[in-house]
């Protein structure tokens, strides 16, 4: 087999549709050329990056298509690139859903379109650096630099209190990550080695652990974001544009799983299982008390906003029950997530382009005048609220069953959040789409048009493949989640 | 082999200084070319004997490539900074023949300062360079905040220098010597430190301290450089500060090498001080001259973290920030003395709103300088800050990291601040274009470089570790 390079050029790719963008002179609203050269770059990237699960070998749990070249000057400091099953998926994920917001975007118009456009791409790369970094250094500088673009995109083209909201995210992070750089600087120093393949083979003594355990939550934790450091993701996502909630909501939070189960659980897994009551209680109050509080929000976009932070929830509880039932709910629900949460604020979307408000309370009725959309709605919320046959199903299943094995006490009140999940999210869609027309919506308003007929239409298929048949994601995983687990200690919860 | 550079350079001040009565109408300009070409001759002069290492003078001054490192750094500054009052709109009081020259002298002063190797030619050198300095933070005559900001600096700088004297009188009084190779000679014949040895070092460290303005010696910083010409804070934030660095470093490695724990644990306090004014300070500026006064006694305290340890990875890390840090400053102020509006100079946040709307390219160009100095990486300033913290870790200073990566978020606060004015604010009062393109390909340059760096910070490692060789080679 040819050994293709994929990772550099996937990274790369984005960088060199921005500079088609940049080269073509156009008006700011509606950037025609722009908006396509940025379609093909990602629409390229995207069918690239399916090179990846094609010629991806299921049965090694290692890391594959490394790439590495000499960065520092030292030998021990080199920039490489790769993926194992963890990875993957998200690479694709990534690709997609950027894929899907560019196609979004085309219809619109939207003041500074190329700057649009060109964060979009910018932000593709780094998460794509983020996914693949295989050493310690490389994995931090995209992981920060992804706050750049996504600042951008909130303060720029966001809504009324776009600033406060930008500079809360960017704070909230910024704090969070800055911990993690100094572990990171420390496990360099102690072990003369920032690969992070090399680093699974090391054990610390616990008290290390426990302070690296910290410093790397105290990043992930915002990231994810669990309960009580959430705050700042609601007021992100409600002034942010649509397709920053989308990639927000879709990957951003997912690199705090990710980064849970690459650095807190496979490197220390001994602090891991001395903090994983603590994750428990976290992990149950996110899950209820989040979803009482999304029953009472007047925006539609907050209370999307809060159901993500319910079910990441699930994710923690997942990851921490370090077994493979566990993990494997975990990823599933990261993805299935990414993609729900997605369609729904792309839904969202969808209605404020029309009507230009998120308010629950000014809608009613909307059956009437958008039919083919209350349809596509009503299977977004059935997938959120996690009906069996959609991916949300198979994620929390696995997840209480893994937390069932461990702590029967923490998998019956979490389950309750599934029950919440469903009171919220239907009342959602009962207050918006059901009842008597408002009289708000009096105007006429076209249905769904062909590009976002296209992408629904899309993202429910992905929904039901992955509710009905988890095992084409999982068949890649296992290998690498099998070899977490065996480095790991039994423990007792 | 003398210190031709430094010879060289003074030499051509005096002709220069000679030449500009025989010279007509708009002599300043002829005269900064002049001055620009002599540094250009100069630094080929550094550059030729790079790797040359000598102690000349009867140990008065030395010659090595540490020295020659730093001095051809403050060569490259100086020819930026000349370069930008050549092509920018000065106002019509620095459109003058001496400020050139007064430039060049301090210039002078800066060089010699790196090279002394005894308390006294430091004492000189240090003094040429700040008496010009002072002169040239005056320079705008019928500006009362010019003059006022020249007085502060010369009576607190007037304070430094007996500071200064003060330890050194107490140094000569136990060594009998002020050659620093005299000093590292009974350094280490001691059992035991004399206690006055070590108040002579705080004294003598207190004066940098003055001359670097790390907290809580900064006082003058802020209105110094918000009452100076733009032009004069372009120089004072970059080129003396490396100078006094270079000195600092000679001194507390060479000569008070043996008695490291106890400058390390001053400059420790130094360090966390700096950082926390720095940083707490700025965030209720409304001026970018003072907000960059405390940007400056930040860094410095950043800076200062890489020198506790003494050791050669840690001035190589010093170096590369110093590298970083004036590109990152020439960048912004570059920007500042292009900041108009109506042919007027303009210095406060407020005018920078809406910069995006006007000027995308210099608004893009800025941000970048702005996120790499907040340290948000890929740009340049991770990069330094990033080594300076692996030195501190690597010595166990984890409290002091822990300060440092938690008052640069409070740090990149208020650089975000400023970003949020130029992308998001909407323009209340747009500023004048940028009307000469030298200033735009320079700031192109300038946000270009710190966004490359990331791609090879392997070739300053290099070329800074084979410098700080011969810092330790004398030992």
């Amino acid at each position: 087999m040819i050994s293709l390079p994929i990772l550099p050029i996937l990274i790369a790719l984005p960088l060199i549709g921005l500079v088609f963008i940049f080269l073509s002179s156009e008006d700011d609203e509606n950037a025609e050329q722009s908006k396509k050269s940025a379609l093909w770059t990602s629409a390229s990237n995207f069918f690239l990056s399916l090179y990846l699960p094609i010629n991806f070998d299921k049965t090694i749990p290692h890391f594959q298509f490394v790439n590495t070249f000499s960065w520092f000057n030292s030998d021990s400091l080199r920039f490489s690139l790769g993926v194992d099953g963890l990875s993957m998926p998200f690479i694709v994920l990534s690709t997609f859903l950027i894929l899907a917001c560019i196609i979004f975007i085309f219809p619109q118009t939207k003041k500074n379109m190329k700057m649009y456009l060109a964060s979009f791409l910018v932000l593709e790369s780094f998460l794509i650096g983020t996914f693949s970094a295989l050493d310690l250094f490389s994995f931090y500088i995209f992981f920060e630099s992804i706050l750049i673009p996504m600042y951008l995109i909130i303060g720029y083209w966001g809504g009324e209190r776009r600033i406060y909201s930008a500079y809360k995210f960017f704070l909230y992070t910024l704090l969070g990550s800055v911990l993690m750089l100094i572990a990171i600087i420390f496990l360099y120093q102690e072990f003369g080695t920032i690969s992070i393949p090399k680093l699974l083979d090391y054990t610390l003594p616990f008290y290390i652990q426990i302070w690296l355990w910290i410093a790397f939550f105290s990043s992930f934790a915002v990231k994810i974001p669990m309960w009580p450091f959430h705050t700042w993701l609601p007021d992100a996502h409600v002034e942010a544009p649509t397709e920053g909630s989308v990639i927000l909501a879709g990957i951003l939070l997912k690199l705090g799983g990710y980064g849970f189960i690459r650095f807190n659980l496979s490197i220390l897994p001994d602090a891991s299982i001395f903090f994983t009551p603590f994750i428990y209680f976290l992990s149950v109050v996110a899950i209820i008390y989040t979803s009482y509080i999304a029953l009472v929000q007047e925006d539609m976009k907050k209370l999307i906003a809060y159901s993500s932070v319910a079910h990441m929830g699930f994710v923690t509880l997942g990851i921490f029950s370090a077994n493979i039932q566990g993990l494997h709910g975990a990823i599933i629900q990261m993805i299935s997530h990414g993609i729900i949460s997605a369609a729904l604020f792309f839904s969202i979307g969808s209605i404020y382009n029309r009507y230009k408000t998120k308010k629950i309370d000014f809608f009613g009725g909307l059956n009437i005048k958008l039919p083919k959309f209350s349809v596509v709605f009503l299977i977004f919320t059935l997938g959120s609220i996690g009906l069996p046959g959609t991916s949300g199903f198979v994620g929390e299943y696995l997840t209480l069953l893994a937390v069932y094995s461990k702590n029967t006490m923490v998998a019956f009140i979490s389950t309750l959040g599934i029950i919440l999940s469903a009171s919220y999210m239907l009342n959602l869609y009962k207050r918006v789409f059901l009842g008597s027309l408002s009289e708000n919506l009096d105007k006429k308003k076209d249905d769904i048009n062909i590009y976002e007929i296209s992408l629904y239409v899309v993202l429910i298929i992905l929904i039901f493949i992955i509710g009905i048949k988890p095992g084409l994601i999982l068949s890649y995983t296992t290998s690498s989640l099998e070899r977490i687990i065996q480095l790991y200690p039994i423990s007792i919860f | 082999m003398f210190i031709i550079p430094e010879i060289f350079l003074a030499i051509c001040v005096i002709i220069i200084l000679f030449i500009t009565p025989f010279l007509k109408k708009n002599s300043y300009l002829k005269i900064s070319y002049l001055c620009l070409i002599v540094i250009f001759l100069s630094q080929f002069l550094i550059l030729k004997d790079i790797f040359y290492s000598e102690i000349i003078f009867n140990g008065f001054f030395i010659v090595d490539s540490f020295g020659s490192f730093l001095k051809s750094l403050i060569l490259i500054g100086a020819g930026l900074i000349f370069y930008f009052y050549l092509t920018i709109n000065n106002p019509k009081s620095l459109k003058r023949p001496e400020f050139a020259i007064i430039l060049l002298i301090s210039i002078v002063g800066m060089l010699l300062m790196i090279s002394s190797n005894d308390l006294l030619s430091l004492f000189m050198s240090m003094e040429l360079q700040s008496l010009s300095l002072y002169i040239l933070v005056s320079f705008s005559r019928d500006d009362f905040t010019s003059s006022e900001a020249g007085v502060k600096y010369f009576i607190i700088g007037s304070l430094s220098t007996c500071i200064f004297l003060f330890g050194t009188s107490l140094v000569y009084g136990l060594v009998g010597s002020t050659s620093f190779n005299e000093i590292s000679i009974f350094m280490s014949d001691l059992y035991s430190t004399p206690t006055m040895l070590i108040v002579g070092l705080i004294f003598i460290l207190v004066s940098l301290s003055l001359k670097i303005s790390a907290a809580p010696f900064h006082m003058w910083t802020p209105d110094v450089y918000q009452g100076a010409p733009s032009i004069i804070t372009t120089l004072l934030s970059t080129l003396p500060k490396i100078a006094a660095f270079g000195v600092l470093i000679r001194l507390l490695v060479y000569p008070f090498g043996e008695i490291i724990v106890d400058w390390g644990k001053i400059l420790i306090i130094l360090s966390i001080t700096s950082m926390l004014i720095g940083s707490l300070g700025a965030l209720r500026q409304t001026d970018l001259k003072r907000l960059m006064a405390y940007s400056t006694i930040n860094h410095i305290g950043f800076i200062l973290m890489g020198l506790i340890p003494g050791s050669e990875d840690g001035i190589t890390s010093i170096c590369i920030y110093l590298i970083f840090y004036i590109t990152m400053n020439l960048g912004i102020f570059l920007f500042i003395l292009n900041m108009q509006r109506d042919q007027v100079s303009v210095t406060s946040i407020k005018d920078l709103s809406g910069l995006y709307r006007s000027q995308p390219l210099t608004a893009g160009c800025v941000s970048i300088i702005l996120f790499s100095m907040a340290g948000i990486p890929p740009m340049a300033g991770f990069i330094g800050k990033l080594i300076i913290l692996n030195i501190v870790i690597d010595n166990n200073l984890f409290f002091l990291a822990v300060i440092a990566v938690l008052t640069s978020v409070i740090a990149a606060f208020y650089y975000i601040r400023l970003i949020k004015s130029i992308f998001f604010d909407d323009p209340v009062d747009e500023l004048d274009n940028i009307g000469n393109d030298h200033s735009k390909y320079m700031l192109c340059g300038f946000a270009f470089f710190n966004l490359t760096v990331v791609f090879y910070p392997q070739f300053f490692l290099n070329l800074c570790a084979s410098i700080t060789l011969s810092l330790f080679a004398v030992k």
